[in-house]
C-alpha cells in the first residue's frame, strides 16, 4: 500500500495507512504521552492524555485512536495542549492515592523510606508496591506537577483479597481498561468488565463474584498490564522491579509453555508472559505456581544420607559415594528406576542407560500420569526415584531408596540417600539453584562413575545439555519426551498441540508436581482446589478484644480487656502482643486505657504479617499473650509550653501524653500529621486536651502543607516560645522534626520504634546510638533525645529484615481479608 | 404496487370515516403514559362501570397524547350528532356529571368543557384550534397525536399514512435524499446534523450491509417528546425509517428504545406487526422489490446510550460506552458497517417532507433551522405539555402564549433548554428566537427538546447542581475529564449551596468546565458543564450571594435557610408537631409552637402541613 505523508510538529513523517497518529509519531521520535493505550491492545481513547491538535478538526483529538491521513498537520505539544494534559493528570491525581506526589519530603522519604508497608491498602505512593514502575508517577514527573489544586477524593473501596494470587485495590484504579481489554483478547469470555456508572464505575466481576468463582484462569495478564498498582501479584508485589528476565519453560504439564521468569538478586520473584498475544498465553501454572514453587521454603536444599544414628546432612561428594556403595549390592531386577512425569527425553535416556548398562535391570519406569504411584515388583530391593512416585505398599519391601527430589515427602523421609534436585529451568547462567543440588543427569552420571561404570558419550552430551538448558540449546528447539518415552520432537509436539496454554478451566490444572500434591506445598492453592483449611490456631481466653474498628484505611483501634495492665498504664508506655502462640512479639504504644473498664486501647497500623494477623481479629477474639506496660513513661512535669506531635500510628499515642501534660498545668499545643486528609483521625479527641491543635497534611489537602516540623517552625515564626517537644511517629518523620527543632533549639523527645523482641532489655535488638552512648529503647526509652539519636543507623537497622518480612507474608487468602 | 396500496387506503378510509361519523356515542381517552399517570385508566374503568349501570351504548377508544399535559386526563365525548367535546382534568367525581349531563341530558356543560374538536361548533366552547396552547403550534410530527388510535394502522393510512412511502418508491433513492437535503431537515436529537447529508454519506460508503437505527433512548430529565410520538403515532416513525432505509439502501433497522417506556415498546411492537401484515415491512414491500426488517432493542436505562456510539455498543451487546469519532457511524457504525442513526422526531418528519415536498417544509423556520420542533414544556408554567412550534418562534411566545405564563403570579427567572447538556436562558433574553444557532449562542443547546421554565422560587445554583448530579451519575466512567471532573464540579456546587465556599470557587468551576468541555470523549462530557457555565454567565450575582452572604434568594438551599413559626399566627393545632420526623418542633396543643433550628433537617413537611388559612410556618434566610 502507498505510504502516507503527514506533518507532526513541523516534521514530515511517512507512515503506513493502518497506523495511528501515536504510532507514526513514535517512529518519528516524537513521544506522545498516554496511559490507557498499550501497543499490544486495540486503542481505547479513555485517558485523554494523548490529545493532539489536528488542523481542520474541531477541538482536540486523541492520537491513540486517530488514524493517519495524507496531508494531516498535527501539533502535539503546544502550550495549550500541555496545560490541558496537566489538568487531566491533576484530575486523575485527585482521585488516586497519590499524596506522596506532592509531598515536600518525597525525595528524602524515597531515599530512607523506613519500613515500607508490606500489607494493607495502598494509601500513598511510598506504600505502593508499584511505585518503581508506576506509569502515572512517571507522567507526573515528566510534567513537573507539584500541586494537585483540587480536593482529593478517596473512594475507600474495600481491598479485594479473596483469591490466593491477586490483590485488587480499586482505589488506585484509573479505569484505563487495559485489564478488561487484555482479558477480552486472551480468553473467549472475559472474566472482568466495567461495572456501574458515574463515580461508582469500576472494574469488576459479574455480580461481584470472587475470581475463584468466575472461572478466571489466573493467567495474570491483567496484573502485568495494569498501569498503576491497582492490580498486583500478591507474592511478588513487594519485591519491586526485577533485575533481569529469563526465558524458560513450564514443566507442570506436557504443553511446556515458554515464558519469562522475573529475577531479582538471583531470586525468582515472579513470572510473566512473553507478550499479551494469544500465542504466548500462559496459565496459573507458569504465572503463579511455578515461581512460588522455585522459592518455596519447603524446598529440599541439601543432600542427606540415612545412617544408623539418624539422618545426616552431607556434602555432594559424600552423598554420591554413599549412594554408589549402597547400589553395589544390587544387580539385575532387584533394582529399578522411576523417572518423573514430564521429564526431558535426555533425562529418561540417561536413566534408562544407567538401569540397563550399569545395573543390568529392565525396570525403568516412566510415570505416565501426574498422580501415578508405581507398584514395584516383589523382587525389587533398591530404587532410584525422581519424585514421590512409589506406592506405599512397595516401599515396605525396599531396602535402598535413593531419592532425587525437590520437596520432602513420606518417601523422601525414608530414603537412604536424598539428593536436592535442580530443576531444568534453573540451570543456565541466570538462576542460582539451591546450594548442594544438581540435575538428574549429573547425579546419575556421578553415581555411575563412582560405581566404576562408563556411560557413553551421548549421555555426556546430555549432561552438558541439561546444564545449559536455558542458554543456546533450548533456542534450537531440542527434542522432548512424549508420554510413551518416545522420540517425538518439539516440532512434532507443536503441530499436535496448541502453542499456548490449553487450560480452559481451572479444574484442569495439574494437581501434582513430581508426585507431590501441589496444595500441600503451596497452601494458597487450597482456595482454588476448594479444599477446606483446618484451623490450627489455638486461642486462649485471657485477653479478649472488646472492640475493633478500622478508623481510616489501614489504621485500626483495638480495645483489649486487660485490667491489670490498665491499672498501671502511664503515658508513653507500650505493650507487647502476640496473636497466637506462634506469632511474632510486636510492641504497640498504648493509645489509651480505662481503669474502670479494665481496658487498654491500641492503634494498630497494618504493615506486615504480624500486624495483619492482629487486625484480622474482631471483637470477641482473644490474644494469646499481652504483656505490659513496658518502657519508661514520659516524665510529666510542668514544662511551660509543650508541643505534642503525632504522625500515622503516633496520633493515637499522643492523646494520653497530651492529657497528662495538660493536667500538670502545661500549655499543650498538639500537631497531627498525615499524608492526606483521608488519613486523619482522632482530631476531636486530641483537641479536647489541647490548648491549640494544628493539622498538617503532606499534600496540603487539609490544614498546613507539610509535617510537624513545618508546623513547629510556623509556630516559632508566630512568636510562640516552645519549651519542650514530644514526637511519636515513624522514624523518618521523627528525624525530620528533630532536625527542625534542633535548628530552633527546642528540646525534643522522640518515641523510638526499633526492632524489639523481649521488651525487657535482654536481647539488645532494640539498641540505638544516642550521642556516644548505646541505649536500649525498651528499657531506656521509649522516649529518647531526638537531637542526639543517630537516625540513619536506626533506619538502616529497621530495614535489616526487609526481605524476610516480605517472605513471611502469608499467601493463603484465608488469613487475609 | 399502487393498486395494492389504493385498495388498502380505501379500506382504511372507510374505517376512519366510520370512526369519525359513527352514529354511536364514543368516548376517546388520552391514554399515553402521561394520561395514565394522571389517572386515565381509573377514569376509563369508572366510565365503563357507569355506562354499564346506566345502560348506555358507548364505544371507548384509547388514543394518544394531544399534548395538553396540564389538563390530563382528557376525555373526548363524540355525540351522534357529530358534536365532539373535550373535557380536561376529568376525575371520578366529575365523570358521572359528564355522563349524566352530556350524554343523557344533552347538556354540553360549558363550564367543564375544554374545547370542541371536529367541525360542529358549540356556542360558549372554544374550538380546539382556538385554544391559546394550540393555535400557535404547527403540528408536523404530532400531526396524528391524540387524533388517531395508535394501535390501528388504518387510522394512520387514512390520514395519508404510508403514501409518502409509496411516493418515495416512485422516485430514485438519490432523489429521496435530495428531497431531504433540500428540506434542510436537521437531526432532532440535539446536535442538529443535516439528515440528508448523513444519509448521503451512508449511501456512498460501500458496504455489503448497512443499518438504520432509530434512537428512542430519551433520557433527559423532563423530556418526553419521543415517548409521546411513539405512543401516539408509531407508524409515522416506522414510515420515516422505511423511507430512510430505501434512500440509504439497507435491509436492517433497529429501534433502540428505553425499557422504561413499556407502553411505547408495546405500541411499537403492535405497529411493527401491523406493518408486516399489510406489507409495509418485510420482503418485497408493497411489491416494490425492496426489503426491510425492523427489530426492537430495549435499552437498559443508561443515559449515555443515547449517544450514538454508545448506543451501537449497546446493540452489539457490549457495555454502553462511547467511542471516539471519527470514524462516524455513517461510515463505520454497527458491526463496523455504515449506520444511519436518527432520532424518533427526525424520522417522524420524513414522511411529511416527502409527502408535502421539501419546499413546503423549508418555508417554515429560520434560515439555518427549518421546520418545526417538538418541545416538552414543563416546570413553572400554566400549560405544561407537549408542543410543536415552528423554528424561529420566540421564547416569550412559547412561555406566555402557548404556556399561558407563570402560575401564582410569580416572576419568570429563566428557561432551561436541552436537559442536562443544555443551559439556562435568563428572563431578559426571552425575545430569543428558538433555533439551533441562537440557543447555542446563548450558552444553551436545542437538545432533544426539553424546556423547563423556572420561576423566582428556583435557586439557580441548585438547578446547576441538580443537573450535574444527574450527569455525574450517568457518566459511563470511560474518560477522565467527565468521570472525575464532574465529581469535582458537583462538589464545588454542593459547597456553594451549603455556604462553605469561597469566591475562588467560581473561577475554579469555570476553569474545570473548560477542561471537561474540551477534553471529554463524547457529547455527554463535552456538554455537561453547560448548566454551570450558562448559570455563571447570567446569574453570577446569585452565586456570589450564596458564597459571600450565604444567602439563597429563592430559599431553596437547605443549609442557608431555616424554618420558623410566626408566633402571632400559630394556633397550636399541633399538626406540624405530629408530622416532624426529627421532633424538632415543640409546643403543647393550643399553644404557640417553635422549631429548634439545630434539630431541623429542613424537610419542609411542617410548611406543607400548616393550614393555608393559618400559614404560621415560614421559611427564611438562616440568621446564623
Amino acid at each position: 500500500m502507498d505510504k502516507i505523508i503527514l506533518t507532526i510538529d513541523g516534521k514530515i513523517v511517512e507512515a503506513n495507512p493502518d497506523e495511528t497518529v501515536i504510532e507514526a509519531a513514535k517512529r518519528a521520535g516524537i513521544i506522545i504521552p498516554y496511559l490507557c493505550n498499550h501497543e499490544e491492545l486495540e486503542p481505547f481513547g479513555g485517558c485523554r492524555i494523548c490529545i493532539v491538535e489536528i488542523e481542520g478538526m474541531k477541538g482536540f483529538q486523541t492520537s491513540c485512536n486517530t488514524f493517519v491521513k495524507n496531508g494531516m498537520s498535527i501539533k502535539t505539544n503546544t502550550p495549550e495542549i500541555i496545560s490541558y494534559r496537566k489538568n487531566i493528570i491533576k484530575l486523575l491525581l485527585s482521585n488516586h492515592t497519590s499524596p506522596c506526589i506532592v509531598c515536600l519530603h518525597r525525595e528524602l522519604c524515597e531515599k530512607y523510606r523506613p519500613k515500607p508497608t508490606k500489607t494493607g491498602k495502598t494509601i500513598r505512593c511510598n506504600t505502593c508496591s508499584n511505585t518503581d514502575i508506576c506509569e502515572l508517577k512517571k507522567l507526573v514527573k515528566e510534567y513537573n506537577i507539584d500541586d494537585i489544586g483540587l480536593p482529593v477524593i478517596y473512594n475507600n473501596i474495600p481491598l479485594e483479597r479473596r483469591d490466593p494470587f491477586m490483590d485488587r485495590d480499586y482505589n488506585l484504579c484509573i479505569l484505563c481498561g487495559r485489564c478488561v481489554r487484555v482479558c477480552q483478547n486472551l480468553h473467549k469470555k472475559p472474566f472482568i468488565a466495567f461495572i456501574n456508572r458515574g463515580r461508582a464505575a469500576r472494574i469488576g466481576t459479574a455480580f461481584y463474584q470472587d475470581h475463584t468463582e468466575t472461572g478466571c484462569l489466573f493467567c495474570g495478564a491483567c496484573v502485568d498490564i495494569c498501569t498503576t498498582g491497582a492490580l498486583s501479584d500478591r507474592y511478588a508485589k513487594w519485591y519491586g522491579k526485577e533485575d533481569k528476565i529469563k526465558e524458560t519453560i513450564c514443566d507442570l504439564c506436557s504443553i511446556n509453555c515458554d515464558f519469562y521468569l522475573r529475577i531479582k538478586d538471583n531470586k525468582v520473584i515472579g513470572a510473566m508472559a512473553k507478550s499479551f498475544k494469544q500465542e504466548h498465553k500462559i496459565c496459573i501454572g507458569a504465572r503463579f505456581i511455578l515461581p512460588q514453587l522455585f522459592e518455596s521454603p519447603k524446598r529440599i536444599t541439601s543432600n542427606y544420607i540415612k545412617l544408623q544414628d539418624g539422618i545426616r546432612k552431607v556434602p555432594w561428594t559424600d552423598a554420591v559415594k554413599h549412594a554408589a556403595a549402597k547400589l553395589l549390592n544390587y544387580k539385575g531386577n532387584q533394582f529399578a528406576t522411576i523417572i518423573y512425569y514430564n521429564a526431558l527425553i535426555e533425562e529418561i535416556d540417561i536413566l534408562k542407560n544407567f538401569t540397563k548398562n550399569v545395573m543390568n535391570s529392565e525396570n525403568c519406569h516412566v510415570v505416565e500420569k501426574q498422580d501415578d504411584k508405581i507398584k514395584l515388583n516383589q523382587e525389587t530391593k533398591a530404587v532410584i526415584t525422581t519424585g514421590d512416585y512409589i506406592d506405599k505398599d512397595s516401599l515396605k519391601n525396599l531396602e535402598v531408596i535413593i531419592a532425587l527430589d525437590v520437596f520432602p515427602s513420606f518417601m523422601s523421609e525414608s530414603a537412604d540417600v536424598l539428593f536436592a534436585l535442580t530443576l531444568p529451568q534453573e540451570t543456565g547462567e541466570a538462576l542460582v539453584p539451591p546450594p548442594d543440588s544438581n540435575t538428574v543427569s549429573r547425579i546419575i552420571c556421578d553415581i555411575a562413575k563412582e560405581m566404576g561404570a562408563q556411560l557413553d558419550s551421548y549421555i555426556v552430551r546430555s549432561v552438558q545439555f541439561a546444564q545449559n538448558f536455558n542458554s543456546t540449546i533450548w533456542r534450537q528447539k531440542p527434542s522432548y519426551r512424549n508420554l510413551a518415552g518416545g522420540t517425538a520432537t518439539l516440532e512434532d509436539r507443536r503441530q499436535e498441540m496448541p502453542l499456548s496454554s490449553p487450560l480452559e478451566d481451572i479444574k484442569d490444572l495439574p494437581r501434582y508436581y513430581r508426585g507431590h500434591y501441589l496444595a500441600d506445598i503451596l497452601g494458597a492453592l487450597r482456595t482454588i482446589m476448594k479444599i477446606e483449611r483446618q484451623e490450627d490456631i489455638t486461642k486462649k481466653t485471657e485477653f479478649k478484644i472488646v472492640e475493633k474498628q478500622e478508623i481510616v484505611p489501614n489504621f485500626h483501634t483495638i480495645t483489649i480487656q486487660a485490667p491489670d495492665i490498665a491499672k498501671k498504664c502511664k503515658p508513653g508506655q507500650f505493650v507487647i502482643a502476640m496473636v497466637n502462640d506462634k506469632s511474632e512479639r510486636i510492641p504497640y504504644t498504648i493509645a489509651d486505657w480505662n481503669v474502670e473498664h479494665g481496658t487498654v486501647t491500641l492503634i494498630v497500623q497494618e504493615v506486615g504479617r504480624s500486624s495483619r494477623e492482629m487486625v484480622m481479629l474482631s471483637a470477641g477474639d482473644t490474644l494469646a499473650h499481652f504483656v505490659g506496660p513496658l518502657g519508661n513513661p514520659v516524665s510529666i512535669k510542668r514544662y511551660g509550653t509543650v508541643v505534642c506531635g503525632g504522625g500515622c500510628f503516633g496520633v493515637g499515642a499522643i492523646l494520653p501524653i497530651c492529657r497528662e501534660l495538660k493536667k500538670a498545668g502545661n500549655r499543650v499545643i498538639s500537631i497531627i500529621e498525615a499524608s492526606t486528609h483521608y488519613l486523619l483521625y482522632r482530631e476531636d479527641k486530641i483537641a479536647e486536651y489541647s490548648d491549640k491543635l494544628l493539622i498538617a497534611t503532606k499534600d496540603g489537602s487539609y490544614g498546613i502543607k507539610g509535617g510537624v516540623g513545618e508546623a513547629i517552625t510556623l509556630l516559632a515564626e508566630q512568636g510562640e516560645t516552645i519549651d519542650q517537644v514530644f514526637i511519636v511517629g515513624c522514624a523518618f518523620m521523627m528525624m525530620l522534626v528533630s532536625e527542625s527543632t534542633k535548628n530552633l533549639g527546642i528540646p525534643t523527645m522522640t518515641a523510638l520504634n526499633s526492632i524489639m523482641m523481649d521488651g525487657t532489655g535482654m536481647c539488645g535488638a532494640c539498641r540505638v546510638s544516642v550521642g556516644d552512648q548505646t541505649k536500649f529503647v525498651c528499657v531506656d526509652g521509649t522516649f529518647l533525645d531526638g537531637h542526639k539519636i543517630n537516625w540513619l543507623e536506626l533506619m538502616q537497622r529497621l530495614n535489616a529484615y526487609n526481605l524476610e518480612e516480605i517472605k513471611s507474608l502469608p499467601q493463603d487468602h484465608s488469613i487475609c481479608h | 404496487m399502487i393498486e395494492r396500496f389504493k385498495e388498502l387506503k380505501r379500506k382504511a378510509e372507510i374505517e376512519w370515516e366510520n370512526f369519525n361519523n359513527s352514529k354511536q356515542i364514543r368516548m376517546l381517552i388520552g391514554a399515553a403514559t402521561c394520561g395514565i399517570a394522571s389517572g386515565a385508566l381509573k377514569v376509563c374503568d369508572s366510565f365503563k362501570k357507569e355506562i354499564k349501570t346506566k345502560k348506555i351504548q358507548c364505544e371507548i377508544y384509547e388514543v394518544g397524547c394531544i399534548g395538553m399535559c396540564y389538563a390530563e386526563p382528557i376525555v373526548e365525548i363524540c355525540l351522534p350528532d357529530k358534536r365532539r367535546i373535550m373535557y380536561g382534568n376529568v376525575n371520578e367525581k366529575i365523570l358521572p356529571q359528564i355522563i349524566d349531563d352530556v350524554i343523557l341530558k344533552n347538556n354540553p356543560r360549558i363550564d367543564l368543557a375544554l374545547c370542541t374538536t371536529g367541525e360542529m361548533k358549540i356556542p360558549g366552547i372554544k374550538q380546539i384550534t382556538e385554544l391559546p396552547m394550540l393555535n400557535k403550534q404547527q403540528r408536523i410530527v404530532l400531526r396524528n397525536a391524540g387524533i388517531i388510535d395508535p394501535v390501528n394502522i388504518n387510522h394512520y393510512i387514512a390520514r395519508d399514512g404510508y403514501s409518502a412511502l409509496l411516493k418515495a418508491f416512485t422516485i430514485t433513492p438519490a432523489d429521496v435524499i435530495k428531497e431531504v437535503k433540500d428540506s434542510m431537515l436537521r437531526g432532532r436529537g440535539g446536535a442538529g446534523f443535516h439528515t440528508g447529508v448523513k444519509w448521503e454519506i451512508a449511501r456512498n460508503t460501500e458496504s455489503d450491509i448497512k443499518y438504520i437505527i432509530c434512537n428512542a433512548d430519551e433520557g433527559d430529565p423532563g423530556a418526553f417528546m419521543d415517548r409521546a410520538v411513539l405512543e401516539s403515532d408509531p407508524h409515522s416513525v416506522l414510515e420515516g425509517m422505511i423511507i430512510a432505509a430505501y434512500a440509504v439502501g439497507t435491509r436492517n433497522g433497529y429501534i433502540y428504545v428505553r425499557a422504561e417506556y413499556p407502553l411505547a415498546v408495546k405500541r411499537l411492537k403492535i405497529a411493527i406487526e401491523q406493518a408486516y401484515n399489510l406489507g409495509f415491512l418485510g420482503r418485497d414491500i408493497m411489491g416494490s422489490g425492496f426489503d426491510f426488517e425492523i427489530e426492537i432493542k430495549e435499552g437498559a436505562g443508561a443515559f449515555v446510550c443515547g449517544e450514538e456510539t454508545a448506543l451501537i455498543a449497546s446493540i452489539e451487546g457490549r457495555r454502553g460506552m462511547p467511542s471516539s469519532r471519527p470514524p462516524f457511524p455513517a461510515v463505520c457504525g454497527l458491526h463496523k458497517k455504515p449506520t444511519v442513526i436518527n432520532n424518533v422526531e427526525t424520522f417522524a418528519n420524513v414522511p411529511w417532507i416527502i409527502q408535502k415536498g421539501a419546499d413546503t417544509f423549508a418555508q417554515l423556520g429560520t434560515t439555518k433551522s427549518k421546520g418545526t420542533k417538538v418541545f416538552a414544556l414543563a416546570g413553572k408554567v400554566k400549560h405544561t405539555g407537549l408542543i410543536e412550534v415552528p423554528m424561529g418562534i420566540t421564547l416569550k411566545e412559547v412561555i406566555y402564549d402557548i404556556g399561558g405564563g407563570i402560575p401564582n403570579n410569580k416572576r419568570l427567572k429563566a428557561v432551561q433548554t436541552g436537559g442536562p447538556s443544555g443551559g439556562c436562558i435568563p428572563a431578559e433574553l426571552m425575545d430569543l428566537k428558538v433555533d439551533y444557532e441562537e440557543l447555542t449562542k446563548a450558552g444553551s443547546i436545542m437538545g432533544s427538546g426539553g424546556m423547563i421554565v423556572l420561576d423566582e422560587d428556583t435557586c439557580i445554583v441548585d438547578i446547576a447542581r441538580y443537573f450535574l448530579e444527574f450527569t455525574n451519575n450517568e457518566s459511563c466512567g470511560k474518560c477522565i475529564p467527565c468521570r472525575i471532573g464532574s465529581v469535582h464540579l458537583l462538589q464545588y456546587l454542593t459547597a456553594i449551596t451549603q455556604g462553605n465556599a469561597s469566591l475562588s470557587y467560581i473561577d475554579k468551576l469555570e476553569e474545570l468546565s473548560e477542561t471537561i468541555r474540551l477534553c471529554s470523549l463524547c457529547g455527554l462530557g463535552q456538554t455537561l458543564p453547560n448548566p454551570v457555565l450558562s448559570t455563571i454567565k447570567y446569574f453570577r450575582n446569585e452565586y456570589e450571594a450564596h458564597i459571600k452572604e450565604k444567602h439563597c434568594q429563592a430559599l431553596v438551599c437547605k443549609d442557608l435557610i431555616e424554618y420558623f413559626i410566626d408566633i402571632d399566627k400559630c394556633t397550636g393545632c399541633n399538626l406540624c408537631f405530629k408530622i416532624c420526623p426529627v421532633n424538632a418542633i415543640t409546643g403543647e396543643l393550643k399553644q404557640v409552637h417553635s422549631i429548634d433550628s439545630k434539630k431541623c433537617i429542613r424537610c419542609g413537611q411542617c410548611l406543607d402541613v400548616c393550614p393555608t388559612k393559618v400559614s404560621a410556618v415560614k421559611k427564611g434566610v438562616c440568621k446564623n
